[in-house]
């Protein structure tokens, strides 16, 4: 998925959730590869679009949860794309384990409100993650927020993550070894 | 994005990378696949070998080889039958490929060679062993985790 293709996905489900005739906003924070790509332009694709719904604590009860998930499926018809062309499954994981930034809308579409997080946020959960396929990402986050030791990069990550089991389930201190030995 | 009805298989994402495709996002697309889209066809993303381009670039060899190495490494760790194709003799790289930023130093190699799963040392590649972690099984590790240990105080 490219950048158009993210602005037009999103749009379009602007346009469902207004079809659906939805009132209030529905809030959504993008992070992971979509928020570097649109943010930082540092890929020419991504895999998805990940994004926590910032409205809604439960899905299992939430309406608008329902709703949105009826707008996505409509738009993942419409373009042929698969149903999971947006992703909240790490949704409830940022919301249990890191304190969520508020964030700072980045477009509207209709009732739609995209929001998008600090970036210190984006690369507290990439260093959190410490895999592979986020290592670009932290190669261009870290020197931008001047994060150049071991102990700046623990400060941050326990700025947003502040539990110090979610960040041994990571084996955080071992990718800290690894970035910063 | 690849069409509705089209399995990321192994095989697809080898031949995007040496279209060009930046390896981590062909990977993570399989990746997708494999934990979540279709992870009831397992099988079907690995059965088809990888296929070498006429012209092989020792880049484009590394990743075959981690490709191959990576089939083998996911058939074991979710029981799954792994295709005779991974058991090429020719899937091993002549000499060894740290996958890390700092692997220059002594210390992040000892690392890596600690770390990496056999299937990849085995084949000469020394990446670590968080490579397919996801978010699809990191929400549910949590949970597991919370469910068998005292709430965590959070500071």
């Amino acid at each position: 998925m490219q950048a158009q293709d993210i602005e037009k996905y999103l749009a379009d489900l602007g346009h469902q959730l207004h079809y659906l005739e939805v009132q209030q906003p529905v809030r959504i924070l993008m992070v992971g590869g979509a928020y570097m790509l649109t943010q930082f332009h540092n890929r020419p694709t991504t895999n998805d679009v990940d994004v926590l719904l910032k409205d809604v604590d439960d899905p299992t009860t939430s309406q608008v949860y329902q709703i949105f998930k009826t707008a996505v499926r409509a738009v993942a018809s419409k373009n042929q794309i698969p149903v999971t062309w947006i992703n909240d499954v790490i949704g409830d994981f940022l919301r249990d384990t890191s304190i969520v930034p508020q964030g700072a809308l980045w477009r509207s579409y209709g009732p739609l409100e995209v929001y998008i997080p600090p970036s210190e946020y984006i690369l507290a959960l990439k260093l959190l993650a410490g895999r592979q396929k986020d290592r670009v990402d932290i190669q261009l986050l870290c020197p931008l927020l001047h994060i150049q030791t071991r102990e700046q990069a623990q400060q941050l990550v326990d700025q947003y993550v502040p539990n110090k089991r979610v960040q041994q389930i990571n084996d955080f201190d071992k990718t800290l070894k690894l970035l910063f030995p | 994005m690849k069409p509705i009805d089209q399995l990321q298989t192994i095989a697809l994402t080898y031949h995007q990378i040496c279209q060009g495709e930046q390896p981590w996002v062909a990977l993570g697309n399989f990746m997708n696949d494999w934990f979540d889209y279709a992870k009831e066809r397992r099988s079907e993303l690995v059965a088809v070998p990888i296929s070498l381009p006429e012209t092989l670039s020792h880049e484009a060899f590394r990743w075959a080889v981690f490709c191959t190495a990576s089939v083998e490494y996911l058939c074991d760790r979710y029981e799954i039958l792994c295709p005779s194709w991974v058991h090429n003799l020719n899937y091993r790289l002549p000499e060894p490929w740290f996958d890390a930023p700092m692997a220059h130093k002594p210390q992040v190699r000892e690392y890596l060679i600690e770390q990496t799963p056999e299937p990849f040392t085995r084949r000469n590649i020394y990446c670590g062993n968080r490579m397919f972690e996801n978010k699809y099984e990191l929400a549910e590790q949590y949970r597991r985790l919370l469910a068998t240990q005292p709430s965590p105080a959070i500071p």
